[in-house]
């Protein structure tokens, strides 16, 4: 309670407003992240104390991922990256006159996830980093491997297809120097090439510049949504409640384990809440054109993931991403010094942080609401205007991730890439999902087997990484058996 | 879909597959117990080899977004291209002439594309959307938005 | 259209405003008449970033413009290299970066650009590897390390930030030179070999002081050798590998640098040089790097060359034998 009260002094709730919203405008523009946002911040934070400028920069990390589900919903452009899985049907929605629900319960959603990942934080950080401490390169392959059989699970149309997407994906990860020899791979002499594929262009360009090279081909004077749609409300009704109850619920559990595993996060947390809550659909072909729980669940997930990658940090002073190893250096700038003994040594910003994040979640729901329609008004300017300045905003964004013109290639082929695609009946996500997995499944197959001497029996003598991995296996079985079943699969000669 | 359009994209596949299986090897594969470089893109290659091939023999119903079938091959619209190369073009430019005049151009080019008839709007849209993203991220979030020309006389 | 013609023109306004704030003045003003872009090839909260960042802050007691640190990350910095390559060496371009890039990492790459064209101003860090095992593990001291290794060769997989890199080198040599056949385990960062070794998955690792020195303080590591000239201040009961016997790796500690065109006037580059060296000796900052865990303090070119010279003889045949070696 004494954390409360620190947080409520003026000093702090200033600083907790402050990053909240820098974040929240900071995760609606597509590229631009957490990051930026805290490196832009953090000489102002110097003259700050610790524990407001933890608050501030906190603020602006969590902040994000409420923010970065705006752009998804509304324009199929991933503000975060881990709203890219809310693209899928938050933007559909959108397009059916149904903005306003969506943002509406993307924001509701991430509020109670948000909060019930900071009372998980107050409770079990300790136990639950205790155990993922342990986790090493056989567990990550395992959970990647169970991570990539749901995966599958994701797409609408033909699994061979989004098994296709998948492979791609992987196979686009590898781009680049491999850690675990050192060596560069398929980067065609390409210095730029070397450091791989950057995500935030990759997803930007698949999803967001791909649906404005769709849009342009309708006549000048439709808006984004689709003719003659009205706006229905601006916010989610009572059905649209109810049966979001379940996905915000289990999105948030589901999110809170996910982001405490150093290296799981956000996006993981995201697509895992979304397979999950397709698989326990009533309906779940309707995955995919604009269910309220396709972005109920994700988006819950999101945010309690980022309460989760709090864990490791404040726990053991383990980064378990890079803005946890920002904050990370942040810290230290400031003299103190996260790890096991952080809690013992500093108590008083540990509990002010987890109250300005109670607190930081109220605000950031205040801010959101109000903009809902704001936003939703944003749908009516006529497209010949929108979509060239949401191009710009792309192209900035994606520039600004590395300071790298190459980056805007990529987004313009990636941008190519995915308008083609989509026109050839592909979906674009599970490429980038399997992006991101890739070269932790890899590293980690590699690195466990340097462990191991070259033996597999790493992979079933280790318990944890043997129940995933059987986990995984059962999954597996049931999507072959499901499988004979899905439209598509059957073969035509 | 044609037989001739599912040839193609199994084409496309296979293709890819093969590039990627030559770039493996020659990184060296490894086994399967001490795997190397090449290891893991040389078996991804394989499995999309194969599922390349299942493609072209598969009936497939999945929805395609984007209503217009375009009879130019895969599907892509000149639109799409002219959009493609002037990003690419602004890529180019982007360090000589500065932030300001290239993305001026980019605008110019991209709203007169989707569909704004009048020179005057164009132009005004084009130089309000360069300024004003000039602003709000090169000054307020302190990007750091490659000067040129136009910002070098001026200092 | 009135009222888009009134924004264009409140626009016009302030644009004028914003320039003339920067100051727009002629080439006879004092250097630096406008912010300096500190380059920094490394991500956003790595120790250069951090080191960086902290020069930038104490900078702006001593100049009237700001440091702008702006990170390019990629191709082990080669991405931000490139970039002061292609600014105007007009000495408002500065880049930080370290001497193990000139000694090996440009060996393992096809640099775009004559790194002849790169020259180091001073250097003002320099790194302070340590090998390290799990706090609570069976390995108290060096010596029960090597006695293991040599029993049981391949089974000492020693963690490592990143391959083909200082680290990398100094677990080679201190390994090759103690007898002892132990197994290179990368990884993808700092952060992650650190936490293989807390975690029980490697027996040791080996990294710089500054990322692992809050876990050694709290006991969840423990430092073993200290690969340094003399031990480390803060770490006064590790011996150092030349202590044990197993040579003095110390010299292959890359410094952290700051670099300029070759070509830049030579007036500002000592401007720059004189500036920084204030910057580095000023308590400010050096109270930064003891809480960061760095080991700051000027070192002049000559230092620098040397050190480069040094490690890059040093790392040839191992990049060789590694096959890492590209030119």
């Amino acid at each position: 309670m004494a954390g409360l009260e620190a947080a409520l002094q003026p000093i702090n709730f200033f600083y907790c407003f402050i990053g909240t919203l820098l974040g929240t405008l900071l995760g609606v523009l597509p590229g631009i992240g957490p990051l930026a946002g805290i490196a832009l911040l953090l000489p102002l934070t110097y003259g700050l104390t610790p524990t407001a400028a933890m608050i501030l920069l906190a603020g602006v990390y969590y902040g994000c991922q409420y923010g970065g589900s705006t752009t998804s919903i509304l324009m199929n452009v991933p503000g975060e990256v881990s709203s890219i899985v809310t693209c899928l049907d938050g933007n559909k929605m959108a397009k059916q006159g149904r903005a306003g629900a969506a943002l509406g319960i993307a924001a509701f959603g991430s509020f109670i996830a948000g909060t019930g990942g900071v009372v998980g934080l107050m409770l079990i950080s300790v136990p639950v980093a205790k155990v993922t401490v342990k986790f090493g390169p056989p567990e990550f392959f395992s959970l990647m491997v169970l991570a990539i059989v749901i995966l599958t699970s994701i797409s609408r149309g033909s699994t061979a297809k989004a098994m296709i997407m998948a492979v791609l994906g992987f196979i686009l990860s590898f781009i680049g120097i491999d850690p675990v020899s050192g060596r560069e791979r398929l980067t065609f002499g390409s210095i730029q090439l070397t450091s791989g594929i950057e995500l935030s262009s990759l997803a930007i360009g698949l999803f967001g510049v791909s649906e404005m090279l769709i849009n342009m081909e309708e006549s000048i004077e439709t808006t984004a949504i689709q003719l003659k749609q009205k706006i229905k409300g601006y916010l989610p009704t009572l059905k649209d409640w109810r049966m979001s109850a379940g996905p915000i619920t289990r999105g948030t559990i589901v999110g809170f384990v996910t982001g405490t595993i150093p290296g799981g996060g956000a996006i993981v947390a995201s697509f895992v809440s979304y397979a999950l809550e397709k698989r326990l659909s009533k309906h779940p072909e309707k995955f995919g054109t604009g269910t309220i729980e396709g972005v109920a669940g994700p988006e819950s997930a999101n945010n309690s993931a980022t309460s989760g990658a709090f864990i490791p940090l404040l726990t053991m002073g383990i980064p378990s991403n890079v803005i946890m190893a920002l904050l990370l250096g942040a810290l230290m700038i400031h003299g103190i010094r996260p790890g096991p003994l952080f809690l013992v040594e500093h108590k008083d910003i540990f509990w002010a942080v987890i109250g300005s994040m109670y607190i930081g979640n109220v605000m950031l729901l205040v801010l959101n609401l109000p903009l809902i329609p704001l936003w939703v008004q944003l749908l009516k300017v006529p497209n010949r205007i929108l979509l060239p300045t949401i191009l710009l905003i792309c192209v900035i964004g994606s520039y600004s991730v590395n300071n790298n013109v190459f980056d805007i290639l990529v987004m313009a082929l990636a941008g190519i890439a995915g308008y083609v695609l989509r026109k050839s009946g592909y979906e674009v996500a599970p490429l980038c999902l399997a992006f991101v997995l890739g070269p932790t499944m890899e590293n980690s197959f590699r690195q466990a087997l340097i462990m191991s001497d070259g033996s597999f029996s790493i992979f079933v003598t280790r318990p944890i990484a043997a129940v995933t991995l059987a986990f995984a296996a059962l999954a597996l079985g049931v999507l072959a058996i499901k499988g004979r079943k899905i439209p598509g699969v059957q073969l035509d000669t | 879909m044609t037989k001739r359009k599912r040839f193609i994209e199994s084409a496309v596949w296979l293709a890819v597959a093969a590039l990627v299986a030559y770039k493996s090897v020659e990184l060296k594969l490894g086994t399967f117990t001490s795997p190397e470089a090449g290891f893991m893109p040389f078996l991804a290659a394989l499995v999309l080899a194969f599922l390349g091939l299942l493609i072209f023999f598969q009936k497939d119903s999945s929805p395609r977004e984007g209503d217009h079938e375009v009879s130019l091959p895969l599907n892509v619209t000149p639109t799409a291209l002219i959009i493609a190369s002037l990003l690419v073009v602004f890529v180019v430019l982007l360090k000589t002439l500065g932030y300001l005049i290239s993305s001026f151009l980019l605008m110019m080019f991209l709203f007169r594309l989707a569909g704004n008839r009048k020179w005057m709007t164009v132009l005004l849209n084009s130089f309000l959307a360069a300024t004003l993203s000039y602003l709000l991220f090169g000054v307020l979030l302190k990007l750091d938005l490659p000067e040129g020309v136009l910002l070098g006389l001026l200092r | 259209m009135k009222t888009k013609g009134k924004i264009v023109g409140v626009l016009m306004v302030i644009f004028l405003l914003h320039f003339a704030a920067s100051g727009v003045s002629g080439k006879d003003a004092p250097f630096p008449e406008k912010e300096i872009r500190l380059l920094c090839g490394y991500s956003p909260g790595s120790v250069s970033d951090l080191n960086a960042r902290s020069i930038a802050k104490v900078a702006s007691k001593y100049l009237k413009k700001p440091i702008v640190v702006v990170n390019m990350p990629g191709a082990a910095a080669t991405i931000a290299a490139n970039e002061l390559v292609r600014s105007p060496g007009d000495g408002y371009t500065v880049i930080t970066i370290t001497t193990g890039y000139f000694a090996y990492t440009i060996h393992q790459q096809k640099v775009p650009f004559d790194p002849a064209l790169i020259k180091p101003l001073l250097g003002y860090w320099q790194y302070s590897h340590i090998l390290f095992a799990k706090g609570d593990g069976p390995f108290r001291t060096a010596k029960e390390l090597v006695d293991f290794g040599r029993k049981h060769p391949d089974a000492i997989k020693y963690a490592l930030p990143a391959r083909g890199t200082g680290p990398h080198l100094m677990g080679i040599e201190f390994f090759r030179n103690a007898q002892v056949k132990a197994v290179d385990l990368p990884f993808k960062g700092s952060g992650e070999n650190a936490q293989a070794v807390i975690g029980g998955n490697a027996i040791v690792g080996v990294d710089d002081f500054a990322p692992v020195k809050h876990y050694i303080k709290a006991g969840s590591l423990r430092a073993l050798v200290a690969f340094l000239d003399k031990r480390h201040k803060d770490l006064p009961d590790v011996p150092t590998s030349g202590e044990l016997g197993y040579g003095n790796l110390g010299s292959l500690n890359a410094y952290g640098i700051l670099c300029i065109r070759k070509d830049t006037p030579p007036d500002r580059a000592k401007k720059l040089h004189d500036i920084f060296r204030k910057v580095i000796e000023d308590q400010e900052f050096t109270k930064t790097c003891d809480d960061l865990g760095q080991r700051c303090g000027y070192a002049d070119t000559d230092v620098v060359e040397q050190n480069i010279r040094k490690q890059e003889k040093l790392s040839m045949p191992v990049l060789k034998e590694l096959k890492l070696f590209v030119r």
